[in-house]
């Protein structure tokens, strides 16, 4: 057999065939184990944020976002089992806001202590079968706060990375958002990966369900506007404590 | 089973361990600070993130970046030098006609110069391995399957060369001197 193979150009190439075999079926075996990877585990813990999100140049009333013809002030609410479980900081006069997962704890600082943990600002959320996720994006003014829109999305959905969620009707208010979510015991952020969630996963609130249709929606709202008068408050308090201190000079 | 068989089955494994290196990570850089490396990580997500690289992705990166001499220099080097060498080996070992003197001449002349990268990964790997604050890189199964690759062709390249249906003694000797990785 092998005499006879001598003169049969044909099995010439068959090097290159075997190297590609070998390329092909390790691409296959690593994207496979790497989208193993990306998925998220029930019993896990995960840090999750909302890392950028874009509105229209116009709110649903056509008007503009603020009354001296600003852009929005927008600030970004993610929901997780019935409960606020993160709130962005305001991102002023912006069509595209993005957030770092970071904050001072004003408190903390005010008493002189920063712990590394404390600064960072991510909701951590662990899978459970049929849990979702449900973000909103608010227009943050003094009087009202008023809701761009927002989504619900099944958990399982999403992946370890970047989940990019875009609205796929041309008048939502709200266009797309990013999410991030990495393993809690880990800190490095898989920069490279980013998902584009089905749009059949993704359940949109548009704008105008604040006006009350949607009492999960105007809830967040409200829940929203109290943090943020209590955290107000408190670095009032954490000011106010750290004036008054005798150890201040 | 005798020396012929032995050698073909030896460079076709060597076919797929090479195919298989050149998608997976070769190595891993893991950046870090020391005292400050989770002080860093919070300041700076994804400042620290380690960093994989594979050969095909290396040589990508640097065509991006517009060094396209160096791409080409490691493309060649690091890809189709060391694929036509296992060609040849393969026809060698098969004990094919077709293999010109010419041919031998050239593959024992680029010999020395084929799978550069396993010393550009070695050399990185002893720079890199002493990095102050913890730094460190980590090797993967993509250089093991190179290392694979390198040994069974070594092995393959002696038997074909003791086998007595290959070519004369002069091009075997030539094919001896000159594995596809040495």
């Amino acid at each position: 057999m092998f005499t006879a193979m001598k003169n049969k150009i044909f099995l010439l190439p068959i090097p290159l065939g075997l190297v590609a075999l070998g390329g092909i079926a390790a691409l296959l075996m690593y994207r496979l184990d790497r989208q193993n990877a990306a998925e998220l585990q029930e019993g896990r813990t995960y840090s999750c944020w909302v890392v950028e999100t874009e509105v229209a140049d116009r709110p649903m009333s056509g008007r503009a976002w603020d009354l001296d013809g600003s852009a929005p002030d927008l600030m970004a609410a993610l929901r997780f089992r019935g409960n606020t479980v993160l709130t962005t900081s305001v991102a002023r006069d912006a069509l595209i806001a993005h957030w770092q997962p970071l904050s001072l704890n004003l408190k903390d600082l005010a008493a002189g202590e920063l712990a590394a943990d404390s600064i960072r600002k991510v909701a951590h959320l662990t899978l459970r079968q049929g849990d979702t996720l449900t973000a909103a994006v608010f227009d943050h003014d003094l009087i009202n706060d008023e809701f761009a829109g927002g989504f619900s999305v099944a958990l399982n959905a999403l992946h370890v990375g970047e989940n990019e969620l875009v609205a796929e009707s041309e008048d939502a208010v709200l266009r797309r958002v990013l999410i991030m979510i990495v393993r809690a015991d880990s800190k490095a952020m898989p920069r490279s990966e980013r998902y584009r969630i089905p749009a059949d996963q993704i359940v949109w609130a548009a704008a105008e369900v604040s006006g009350g249709m949607d009492k999960e929606w105007t809830d967040m709202a409200h829940e929203i506007k109290r943090s943020l008068r209590e955290a107000s408050r408190t670095l009032q308090d954490a000011i106010e404590r750290s004036l008054n201190s005798p150890e201040t000079p | 089973m005798n020396k012929q068989r032995v050698s073909l089955l030896l460079v076709a494994l060597s076919c797929l361990a090479f195919g298989s290196a050149l998608p997976t990570p070769l190595f891993s850089v893991h950046p870090a600070a020391g005292d400050w490396t989770e002080f860093v990580e919070n300041f700076s997500p994804g400042a620290l993130e380690p960093k994989f690289y594979n050969l095909p992705g290396g040589i990508a990166e640097l065509w991006r970046e517009g060094e396209l001499f160096l791409a080409l220099l490691l493309s060649c080097l690091s890809l189709a030098l060391p694929i036509a060498k296992l060609c040849v080996v393969w026809w060698e070992a098969a004990g094919s006609q077709h293999i010109s003197p010419a041919v031998i001449t050239i593959f024992r002349a680029s010999a020395r110069y084929a799978m550069v990268e396993v010393f550009l990964i070695a050399l990185m790997v002893l720079v890199l391995k002493n990095m102050p604050g913890g730094s460190h890189v980590e090797l993967h199964v993509g250089t093991w399957l190179f290392t694979a690759s390198v040994v069974l062709s070594l092995v393959a390249t002696q038997l074909a060369s003791g086998s007595k249906n290959g070519l004369g003694s002069h091009e075997l000797g030539v094919l001896r001197t000159s594995s596809p990785f040495e």
